[in-house]
């Protein structure tokens, strides 16, 4: 690897004043992405500031009216928590889809949240002979997945995004100055380049989850082409909540990995509200959702042939939300 | 930058440049040679060691984020020259072939069994999901960790 600098501070005070003196800093959480792209050259930073020993990112808080997980709590606490399974089974089913164990053992969620956009021709080792045009990213003047675009369409392929969209989470983002708390949804920009609404200096802290509504179902799948240490070609997360009737109240599907940021699929699902959920509802649903979600995606990248297969997962996710908020 | 911590039953000490792995500074300046460095990047899981307790990707770690850690490695499973029950088990059930997947797929089981004494294969599947066999003898590394928790909990 080139020559860095590594800093360790023990505190998020430290981490943020070494972020504002040194220019070239960049934050590196549990690293196992960010290693990857070091070694392949694609990242040159000059000074890594590791939030490994600031122990006080670390943390899971339940409270009345939801969850606070600190940005560095590794995965693998998560995972082992019966308590998240129980109360956010969809964002459990995404950390166990995830990369591995052992990457699991060392990632942590605020990174993954921050984790950067990926595409099939960037990602490459610098041994890969790059005899292609330099690309957005790649400091050019072309996409070669969109080549008709004008931007990066690299995706966005954190699992864990979509579970926390559907159940309304909100991050803190903190500096040397001032502190905020958006939406998780507005944290993510749309533009493959600068994926995340970061400014320079800036750390995601805290990830909150308000508790799930009452009847309220959410679950999550996703589609890649191998189980296990894969990035998904697409992820989807779902959410039904019934009103006392049992018709459908609320109901959210979001599309993961198939650009720069989530894709909320809004239109097809516009017509549910107030109908008793059934099968046939959720056939006619989703077939609009892989349309949707194709026409939304702005990159070649949603083939027919993965728009079919989101169809058919959106179906069976849809049931398996379902099913839960009727047995709450 | 001076590394120090704790491996397997003793402390090392020394020096490492901040761009170093793990996986480099256990192999080149703690001459530990059972972990061995496959793809470094973190897909093949041959360079797994046990950082206080949880296996890990060594050429994903700087050897200066391990100070002050507990680091494992299958040099420190075997006791006064004698092999550990995974270690047995693994030779009795012929659970490599080459056996440069072999460190990880050993400190993976003690991980394994430490945490669940009685996996099912299911369950085996899932925690090996991170090591690659180049070999493809995935069913007789199976076989090796059913017996070697059975070993374990004689």
């Amino acid at each position: 690897m080139y020559d860095f600098d590594l800093y360790e501070p023990e505190s998020l005070t430290d981490a943020l004043k070494l972020l504002e003196e040194v220019p070239d800093a960049r934050v590196v959480a549990g690293g196992t992405d960010l290693m990857v792209l070091i070694k392949d050259l694609l990242l040159r930073p000059s000074v890594l500031v590791s939030l490994g020993k600031s122990k006080d990112l670390v943390g899971i808080g339940t409270h009345d009216d939801g969850w606070r997980v600190g940005s560095m709590t590794p995965l693998w606490r998560l995972e082992r928590s019966d308590a998240l399974r129980r109360t956010y089974p969809a964002l459990h089913q995404a950390i166990l889809a995830l990369a591995v164990p052992p990457i699991r053992n060392q990632a942590t969620l605020g990174g993954n949240l921050c984790l950067d956009t990926k595409c099939i021709y960037y990602n490459q080792s610098h041994v890969w002979e790059r005899n292609l045009s330099r690309c957005f990213k790649d400091g050019g003047d072309v996409c070669h997945v969109a080549p008709a675009g004008k931007r990066c369409v690299g995706a966005l392929a954190a699992e864990t995004v979509g579970p926390l969209l559907v159940y309304g989470a909100e991050v803190t983002l903190t500096s040397g100055r001032r502190k905020r708390r958006v939406p998780l949804k507005a944290f993510y920009t749309g533009d493959g380049l600068t994926p995340h609404d970061l400014a320079k200096g800036e750390v995601l802290t805290e990830v909150h989850l308000p508790t799930p509504g009452p009847r309220c179902g959410a679950a999550y799948c996703r589609f890649a082409y191998r189980k296990a240490l894969e990035f998904s070609q697409f992820n989807l997360s779902a959410v039904i909540c019934l009103d006392d009737r049992g018709r459908i109240d609320e109901a959210n599907l979001v599309v993961g990995a198939i650009g720069p940021q989530p894709v909320e699929l809004k239109e097809s699902l516009s017509s549910l509200k107030g109908q008793y959920p059934s099968g046939a509802l959720w056939a006619k649903a989703v077939k609009k959702a892989g349309r949707e979600a194709a026409r939304l995606a702005r990159s070649p990248r949603l083939t027919p042939y993965l728009q079919e297969a989101l169809s058919a997962y959106a179906e069976r996710l849809f049931r398996e939300a379902w099913d839960q908020a009727k047995s709450d | 930058m001076l590394v120090r911590f704790k491996l397997n039953d003793g402390i090392i000490a020394e020096e490492a440049n901040p761009n170093e792995t793990l996986l480099d500074f256990l192999r080149n300046r703690a001459k530990v040679g059972s972990v061995k460095k496959g793809c470094d990047e973190g897909a093949c899981g041959t360079c797994t060691v046990l950082f206080n307790g949880k296996p890990v990707r060594s050429c994903l770690i700087l050897a200066v984020q391990a100070s002050e850690a507990e680091i494992t490695t299958v040099e420190g499973l075997a006791k006064r020259g004698e092999l550990s029950e995974i270690q047995e088990a693994f030779l009795e059930k012929y659970g490599f072939q080459c056996g440069f997947c072999t460190p990880g797929m050993i400190l993976t089981t003690r991980a394994l069994l430490d945490q669940n004494p009685h996996p099912t294969i299911e369950d085996i599947k899932d925690a090996f999901e991170g090591n690659l066999c180049r070999c493809t003898g995935y069913e007789q590394i199976i076989e090796s960790v059913l017996r070697a928790a059975e070993m374990r909990t004689r």
